[in-house]
Formats: C-alpha cells, structure tokens, sequence
C-alpha cells in the first residue's frame, strides 16, 4: 500500500531566546553582543516513519515529548531543522482544542473560516454548513459567539468541519477527550468511514483506551524520540 | 493564487474588518470618532495661527487627518496582525502574508467610508466638486501600497520584537508632527523644510489636497519618486515576507 506520509530522520529544533531578549534593545543587544541568551531545544530528532494510506496512526507520549510537534511538521506548519518529510495527499491543518476560533464571530462564521483555512471555496464550505452544522449537533446554536461554546462543543466544531473537507490526511490532537461519549462515537464511526474511502487519520491523545481502539498503528514519542509499538 | 487562495484572502479581510468594528455601523462610527475628535483639538487649537495662511483651513486639516490616518491606522493595525491571528497561523498552514495584507485592506474600507463623510463636509465647507476629484484614487492608491508594504515589515518584524508596537507609536507620533497635517510646509525652513519635500506622507497628502482643493501641487519629481517608492516598499514587505512552514508559526 502507497505511504501517506512518509518520514526520514526528521528533527526539529527550536530556538527558545529569555523573555527579556525579546524587545527591541535586547534583540539589538543580542545581535551586537557574543552574549547569546538563547539556547537550542531539539523538540524531535532522528524520526523515520511511513504511514501507510487509509491506516490510522495513534500517537502517544508524556506532555512536552514531542507530539503536537510531529502533527505540525507533517501538515507544513512547522518547517523541519533536519530530515525530511513526504506527504502525499491535502493535510493543510492540525485540530487542537480551540484551535484558530474567532472567539467573538459566530460558530457559522468559524466553520465557514476553517472550512476556507482547510482549502475549500466559499461556496463549497457553504453547500456543506448544515450538514457540519447538523453532525456537530450545533445547528441549534450556530448563530451565537465562539467564545459561548464549551470546550467540548468547540471540539465539535472543529472535528466536524475537518470530516466534511476534503482533507486527505487527518490529524487531530487531543480534541477528542473534551467530546461526550455519544460524539465521540460518531468521530470513531466517521474515522472508520474516512479511512475505508483511502484516507489517513493521525490522532494523538493521552487517551490509551480510545488510541488502543482507533490506531492501527501506534507510535510512542518521549523525549523528542519515537518509538513504533505496532 | 487559486479560487481558495481570494477566498481566503476575502474571509480574511472581511473577518478583520467586521472584528475591528464589531460589525455593526455603530461599531464603524466608533472608528470615525478619532479623526473626529483629532480635527476638533486640531482646529480650535491652530485656526488662529494657520487660518490666515491656508484658505479654508477646515478642509485642509480635514483632508490631512483622513490621508494620514490611512497610515496611521493601517500600519498600527498592520503591526500586531499575526499575533492576534496567532490561533490561525498556528493551526493551520497558509501564507501568513495574507495576515497583514487582509488587514490593510479591511483598513482601506474603513477609510473610503471616512472619505464619504469627508466629500460630505468638504461640500458643508465650500468646496465645490472639480474634474481633478477623479484623480483621487491615485494618491490613495500609492497611500495604500506604502502602507501595505511597512504593514508587513512591521508584523513580521513585531512576532520576534515583543515591543515593537510601543517603538512604532512613538515613531508614528513623531511622523505626525514632521508631516504636514495642520500646518502649511511653508512654515518650516533649513533641513526641516528638505525633511518635508521628501517625507512620502508629506507628498501624498499635499498632492491629494492640491487635486481636492485647487492650489500648489508637489513637485512632479517629488510625485513620481514617492510613487516609485510607494511600489517598492510594498514589493519589498510583500516578497521578503516568510512564505508556508516558515518560522512565524513557531515564534508565534
């Protein structure tokens, strides 16, 4: 079966500078002085990973291993210090809790911007807004403010406009625990149906029941390392 | 750029516009107060000194506010895009030039809404309508690309800069005092006045009043030097902005 995503070696490294370095006289300080007040931090390194198509890849690790960070590599958000990514297909998002909401627009409003954000028209996002609308379960409540929802319904927003795209690659973190147990399902049946139809989820959670249920294939990070358990 | 990348770039905007006014008229009026309360102060303060210089001083003032708070507002505006659009650029890969770029836009419709009031008070003042009005937009055009290309310099530059926005209010406050907004350049004389033939704002303000009001035109070297400048500046803040899974994301 042809790789989804295909990774060779990859590590990212991020330069983190102290807070006092940030404004205008530190950074020129820091230009004209050797006192480097910044350090290195290798949030990845040496990662070599294939997903196969249609296969759903369940990533686990401590906080601060490294996951948001691989999800955000392989969509092109972040660029790789080193290695090298293939992705084969549309994955131009990344699904965290709150990601990206308008917090004072209403919840048609975000999915009509994430909708565009994950590369549909005006008018395609718009033919599918009661459909998303109707599988969130926020049809009731789409014309109030983003910022009234609960994390929980945010999710919902967020899940729900990604599994009406046309995003070929999938890769949601962690927006699943905050969801009732009923969404939830419908997620997992979802996942399911996306899957069957050629596409790839990545989903990363600290939720070892729902990764044991979803992946078929499980990936460990800690420390910036990965390790394939299945 | 494809069929998404207007949508995107309208949604953008259109986001920006209706969360700077909270998308109401009366979220606009708001943003027409400043200017207001600007001429207002500006008037009762320096019509004694400059009204027996400049014929109808109430229009000329009113013509400069308008033209500099294009700037003003736009390169303000500009500066701290990205970072209020952290949660986008985070979360999902675009071009982020669009950040600034659709904030100046939704700045720019803004300020044609201010020159409708503005064509409204100029006919309260006198002014009568010229065939040179027709020429309007190409000041405003040259205004706006000066303003777009420093926009995206300054958002860029304010991701890594934490107090940028703080250097560039005093920068900006400074501007509006050696730009000729409620006093006519013929006041100020030496470097001054060398400072005021080749201040771009000084230019563009002065030819927009000249097309408005009739008068004395800057001169057209002056013109065409700050029209190349004003493409240059905004080819410059537009190409040299990072491109997809730059680091903006991450500094962000």
């Amino acid at each position: 079966m042809s790789s989804a995503v295909s990774i060779e070696n990859l590590g990212k490294r991020f330069r983190r500078v102290s807070p006092g370095r940030q404004s205008l006289i530190g950074r020129l300080r820091r230009t004209l002085s050797s006192d480097e007040e910044t350090r290195d931090v290798w949030a990845l390194r040496g990662v070599t990973l294939d997903v196969a198509r249609g296969a759903c890849l369940a990533i686990s690790g401590p906080n601060g291993a490294g996951k948001t960070t691989l999800l955000k590599l392989i969509s092109g958000i972040f660029a790789p210090s080193e290695g090298r990514i293939v992705v084969t297909g549309k994955t131009n998002a990344f699904f965290q809790i709150g990601a990206g909401f308008q917090r004072d627009l209403s919840v048609r409003d975000n999915v009509e911007i994430a909708g565009i954000l994950m590369g549909l028209t005006r008018h395609e996002i718009l033919d599918r807004m009661d459909t998303i609308l109707g599988f969130s379960g926020l049809d009731r409540v789409s014309n109030i403010r983003a910022a009234e929802l609960s994390a929980g319904q945010q999710a919902r927003m967020a899940v729900s406009t990604a599994l009406h795209t046309d995003l070929d690659i999938l890769l949601i973190d962690e927006i699943l625990s905050v969801g009732d147990a009923d969404f939830r399902e419908r997620c997992l049946s979802a996942f399911e149906k996306i899957r069957a139809a050629g596409k790839t989820v990545l989903i990363a959670s600290h939720d070892e029941v729902l990764l044991e249920r979803v992946g078929t294939e499980r990936l460990e990070i800690a420390d910036g390392r990965a390790r394939i358990l299945k | 750029m494809g069929a998404n990348g207007y949508d995107l770039f309208w949604m953008l905007a259109r986001t920006e516009f209706r969360m700077r006014d909270q998308g109401t008229f009366l979220g606009f009026l708001w943003s027409l107060l400043l200017p207001l309360f600007q001429f207002a102060i500006l008037y009762a303060i320096f019509t004694r000194w400059m009204g027996g210089r400049i014929e109808n001083y109430a229009a000329y003032l009113l013509i400069g506010i308008v033209q500099w708070n294009l700037f003003s507002a736009g390169t303000t505006h500009g500066l701290t895009s990205l970072r209020r659009k952290a949660g986008l650029v985070s979360n999902f890969n675009f071009p982020s030039v669009f950040v600034p770029l659709s904030s100046t836009v939704a700045v720019l419709a803004s300020h044609v809404f201010e020159w409708i009031v503005l064509f409204c008070a100029l006919f309260a003042l006198g002014i009568e309508p010229r065939w040179s009005w027709l020429l309007l937009p190409v000041p405003v055009a040259f205004a706006f690309l000066l303003t777009v290309g420093v926009a995206c310099v300054l958002a860029f530059a304010a991701v890594r800069i934490r107090d940028l926005d703080h250097v560039w209010s005093v920068f900006l406050y400074g501007l509006f005092f050696a730009t000729p907004i409620f006093y006519s350049p013929d006041i100020v004389g030496g470097v001054g006045k060398i400072l005021l033939t080749w201040n771009p704002l000084s230019i563009l303000i002065g030819a927009t009043r000249a097309l408005v009001m009739g008068g004395s035109a800057p001169s057209p070297t002056a013109i065409v030097a700050t029209a190349l400048f004003s493409i240059t500046i905004a080819g410059a803040g537009i190409i040299l902005s990072p491109r997809r899974g730059g680091d903006v994301a991450e500094v962000l």
